[in-house]
């Protein structure tokens, strides 16, 4: 992607990693009329709404943490894509016979939210493959994969769990091993696109 | 040493100049050693973000609360509260310092101190696919009452899995249950999981909750102090003494 040019609305996202009070008052006080309006419109409740509203504002301030998310296009379009797109989901989720509204009616506001909303829909489902897959492993399995990546020292890892270094890395790697092997044998992975 | 271990020593940096130059080699002429080490990659990162609560996400969640009713709920709070006037306030406050010495056992220690996540975080859309994750969102939602049954099913077929013994037991602290959640505390306490400090936490907590100072401070000082049980324990240990 050619280097883009940051938004102003990036404050948004700043203000969010920084739980600022008037940063959430401006999100709920401009979209919260808009999403509600939207989600009941659109088969939902305003109970709905309100988690989707919710839901949207957490994923968003992730993908604000652990990708670095910058805005290169204004909040606006894009927070309203995601708590769109997540409603899709949710009504795919809720009806076996299809949802009612299509994804072309969920398209209408450009690409750069678009995108910016799909990459943070990939991480999304994507977390939530191996979160499925890790709760499958054994129980020694997803110990030693959540000691590990506590950020504690791997040397006191081990003596914390009673064993070597050398034993403890290769048991994590086996469980890793597993895990992606379990998540690549998945038709949800194998109908993901884009980049892992 | 197998490949996973290769990627494991490979990505944590743990490789001489030599072997990293080889496996980098390797990678550049082997698409599916690529795609396997950048699949192993990417996992680990995501299990790093699932399973470390994350203070300031909790924080968030806690200020959007109040924004759901007033929002998007049918009947919005009357916004007029009758105000006492300042002076009033000042007095009262004043009293209130002079006669509240803090105790742990003067407040509601379980809410007070009680918090926690159970990982991995869940979303709406994972509730269908997976018990554990439908408890842990109702857990993280404090919706005991309706977590614990889902905890007891899991558990069913799963009777030794310190994770949900763990979270069973934190669970029916908070539904009042304390006899019964010192059961599962204390087996994983006895066990080696990671959650056996925490669990040692909830232990002292549960006395706490009944008054009883004395098995209070036995449950908290087993618990080492550089821990993250140990830093929640630490301030609570001070009080007792």
């Amino acid at each position: 992607m050619p280097e883009s040019v940051i938004n102003n609305d990036q404050r948004y996202i700043d203000g969010l990693l920084k739980n600022d009070d008037k940063i959430i008052a401006a999100i709920y006080r401009n979209f919260a009329g808009k999403i509600n309006h939207w989600i009941c419109a659109n088969s939902g409740t305003s109970d709905d709404a309100a988690d989707i509203f919710q839901e949207s504002i957490i994923s968003i301030y992730r993908q604000a943490k652990d990708k670095k998310l910058m805005l290169t296009c204004p909040f606006e379009p894009f927070f309203l894509m995601v708590c769109k797109r997540k409603w899709w989901n949710e009504l795919k989720k809720r009806s076996r016979q299809g949802v009612t509204i299509s994804l072309e009616s969920v398209s209408e506001t450009g690409q750069e939210p678009e995108a910016l909303a799909s990459e943070l829909m990939m991480m999304e489902e994507k977390d939530l493959l191996i979160q499925q897959f890790f709760r499958q492993l054994g129980e020694r399995c997803r110990e030693i994969i959540s000691q590990t990546l506590s950020g504690e020292h791997q040397e006191k890892v081990a003596a914390k769990l009673g064993v070597s270094y050398a034993y403890l890395r290769k048991k994590k790697s086996e469980c890793m091993g597993k895990l992606t092997m379990m998540i690549r044998q998945s038709p949800e992975f194998k109908n993901m696109k884009g980049p892992h | 040493m197998t490949r996973h271990e290769d990627i494991e020593r490979y990505l944590s940096e743990e490789m001489s100049g030599d072997e990293r130059l080889a496996f980098e080699n390797e990678l550049k002429s082997n698409p599916a050693l690529r795609e396997e080490t950048a699949l192993y990659a990417s996992t680990a990162e995501s299990l790093h973000r699932l399973l470390l609560a994350d203070d300031n996400e909790q924080q968030l969640r806690k200020k959007l609360h109040p924004y759901r009713a007033e929002y998007f709920s049918a009947h919005k709070k009357d916004p007029k509260i009758r105000a006492l006037p300042l002076i009033r306030w000042a007095a009262a406050a004043a009293i209130f310092t002079a006669i509240w010495i803090w105790s742990p056992w003067n407040t509601n220690p379980i809410r007070e101190y009680g918090t926690i996540t159970m990982p991995p975080l869940t979303e709406r859309s994972a509730d269908s696919v997976n018990g554990v994750a439908e408890a842990a969102g109702l857990f993280n939602e404090k919706e005991y009452e309706q977590a614990l049954p889902l905890l007891n099913k899991e558990l069913s077929s799963q009777p030794n899995d310190m994770f949900l013994l763990f979270f069973r037991g934190v669970t029916l602290i908070h539904t009042g249950q304390a006899t019964q959640a010192r059961t599962d505390l204390e087996q994983v306490y006895e066990s080696k999981s990671v959650y056996r400090y925490e669990a040692a936490y909830f232990m002292g907590l549960s006395y706490l909750e009944e008054k009883d100072k004395e098995n209070c401070r036995i449950w908290m000082e087993k618990i080492p102090a550089e821990t993250q049980a140990g830093k929640k324990a630490q301030p609570i240990l001070k009080k007792l003494k």
